[in-house]
C-alpha cells in the first residue's frame, strides 16, 4: 500500500517538476512542493491508520458554533 | 498576466450552469428526512429566494466586469482584507469539493459496488476532473452542453416510467410539518444545492458578454428547478412516507419500475446522472480553487498546481466522515450555517460596499 502511494506521488512529481525547472518558474515549484508535501503526509497517515483531525469537518462545526441558534 | 485565456459564449454559460445545478436532484435527498412529503413546497420557496441571491451575484459581476472573485475581493475590501476573504473562499470551495466527493463515493460504495475499496471511485473521479481542469474553461463548458441534455433526458424519461406507480394520496396532508422544520428544510435547500453557484463568480468574467449575465443565470436556475420539481413530485408520489427509509430516494423509487419484466433495474440511470452531475460540480469548484490560488500567489499559470490540489482533496476526503449517516447529519444541522456566511453574507456585504463606494471608479489611481 505504501509503495503504491509513493509511486502515485512519484508519477505526479515526475510529470510536473521537469517542466517547471526547465521554465525556471521557482514560485510555482514552491507552491507545488508545499501542497504535494501536505497531501502526501495526510495520505500516509491515513494508510498507517493514525487518527488525525479532519480540518474540513472541524471548520464546519466551528462555524456552526458561531451562530446563536441551531436546529438541534 | 491573464491566467485563463479561454472565452465562453453566454449560451454556453447557460448550459454550464444548468449542468452544474442539476446535481440538486441528488442532494435533495437530505431534505426528505426533514420535510418528508412537503419537500416540493420547500423547493418552490427556495427557488423564489434564490432568484434574489442570483441577482446579487450577477450584479456584483456586472458592476466589476472582467474581474473574478479574487480580484473583486481585492478591489472591494482592499489588498489585505481582500486576500484574507479570498483565502477563506478557497477554503470553502475545498470543503465543498471534499463533501461532494464523499457524497459521490458513499453512494457508489453503498448502492452499487459494496466490495470495492473507498479510494477507487474518488481517485478515478479526480483523475478525470484534473484532466478537464487542465484543459481549461472552454473544454468544460463545451462538454457541459451534452452532459446537461443527457441528464435532463434521463431524469424526465425515468420519471415518465414511474407514472404507473404514482399515488396522489401520498401528498396528503399538505403542510403538516412544523414551521421550524420547514425553515430548516428551506435553509438546507438554499445552501446545499442552490446557492453554491457562488463559485460561478470565478467563471462569469470569462464569458463573451460580461454585461448580460442575468438571463443565462436565471434560465439555468429555472430549468434546473423544473427538473428538481419533476423528481421531487415523482419520488413523493411513488414512495410516500417510505421516502425517509433510503439515503437516496430517487434510487429507491426508480428500483420499483417494472414494465412487463423488460424495463427493470433502471436505477443505474440515476447512478449515471449522479456521476455526470457530481463530476461537473467538482470540476467547477476545482477550477475555482486552482485559479484562485494562482491568482492570490500571482503564479504564471494554474496548470502545475492542479495535480497537488487533487491529491490533497483525495487525501482529505478519505478520512472525512466515518459513515454516510454522519454526512447526512452534517448536511442537515451543520453545513447550512457554514454556507450562509459565504453564500449570502459575504456577497451581500460586497454588493453594499460596491454601492457605497460607487465602484468601479474611473481609470486612474485606483486601477
Amino acid at each position: 500500500m505504501i509503495i503504491l502511494l509513493i509511486s502515485i506521488y512519484a508519477i505526479i512529481v515526475f510529470a510536473e517538476v521537469p517542466g517547471l525547472i526547465k521554465k525556471k518558474s521557482w514560485k510555482e515549484l514552491t507552491v507545488f512542493s508545499v501542497i504535494t508535501a501536505v497531501a502526501f503526509t495526510i495520505s500516509l497517515l491515513h494508510i498507517l491508520k493514525v487518527e488525525i483531525p479532519d480540518p474540513a469537518k472541524d471548520t464546519q462545526y466551528f462555524v456552526k458554533s458561531l451562530f446563536p441558534f441551531s436546529y438541534d | 498576466m491573464k491566467l485563463e485565456k479561454g472565452v465562453i459564449s453566454n449560451t454556453q454559460l447557460m448550459y454550464f450552469m444548468l449542468c452544474f445545478l442539476q446535481c440538486m436532484v441528488m442532494t435533495v435527498n437530505f431534505n426528505y428526512s426533514i420535510t418528508e412529503h412537503d419537500t416540493w413546497i420547500a423547493v418552490l420557496v427556495a427557488y423564489a429566494i434564490t432568484i434574489l441571491i442570483v441577482l446579487v451575484y450577477t450584479q456584483i459581476s456586472q458592476r466589476l466586469s472582467g474581474k473574478n472573485l479574487v480580484q473583486i475581493n481585492d478591489v472591494v475590501f482592499g489588498p489585505y482584507l481582500g486576500k484574507v476573504i479570498s483565502v477563506l473562499y478557497i477554503w470553502f470551495f475545498l470543503q465543498l469539493i471534499i463533501n461532494y466527493s464523499y457524497f459521490f463515493n458513499s453512494f457508489w460504495v453503498n448502492f452499487i459496488m459494496p466490495e470495492t475499496p473507498h479510494s477507487v471511485f474518488i481517485i478515478l473521479l479526480f483523475l478525470i476532473s484534473m484532466m478537464a481542469v487542465r484543459s481549461g474553461i472552454e473544454v468544460i463548458a463545451r462538454c457541459s452542453f451534452i452532459f446537461s441534455i443527457i441528464v435532463a433526458a434521463m431524469i424526465v424519461g425515468v420519471n415518465a416510467l414511474k407514472i404507473k406507480d404514482m399515488d396522489i394520496s401520498n401528498f396528503m396532508p399538505i403542510l403538516s410539518t412544523s414551521p421550524k422544520d420547514f425553515i430548516q428544510s428551506v435553509h438546507v435547500m438554499l445552501t446545499i444545492p442552490f446557492c453554491d453557484m457562488v463559485a460561478f463568480l470565478m467563471i462569469f468574467p470569462y464569458t463573451s458578454d460580461n454585461k448580460k449575465l442575468r438571463k443565462p443565470a436565471l434560465i439555468a436556475l429555472t430549468m434546473s428547478t423544473l427538473l428538481l420539481l419533476v423528481v421531487v413530485l415523482g419520488n413523493i408520489a411513488v414512495a410516500g412516507l417510505r421516502l425517509t427509509n433510503s439515503t437516496s430516494a430517487s434510487f429507491a423509487a426508480t428500483r420499483e419500475i417494472d414494465i412487463a419484466n423488460v424495463l427493470t433495474r433502471l436505477d443505474v440511470l440515476i447512478a449515471i446522472s449522479l456521476l455526470i452531475t457530481v463530476f461537473m460540480k467538482i470540476t467547477v469548484f476545482f477550477y475555482a480553487i486552482v485559479l484562485g490560488i494562482a491568482q492570490i500567489l500571482k503564479l504564471r499559470s494554474y496548470q502545475p498546481i492542479v495535480a497537488p490540489v487533487g491529491a490533497l482533496a483525495v487525501a482529505v476526503t478519505l478520512n472525512l466522515y466515518p459513515s454516510a449517516m454522519e454526512q447526512a447529519y452534517a448536511a442537515r444541522f451543520v453545513w447550512p450555517f457554514n454556507g450562509t456566511i459565504f453564500e449570502f453574507f459575504l456577497p451581500i456585504i460586497t454588493l453594499i460596499i460596491i454601492a457605497i463606494r460607487k465602484l468601479p471608479k474611473k481609470r486612474g489611481i485606483y486601477e
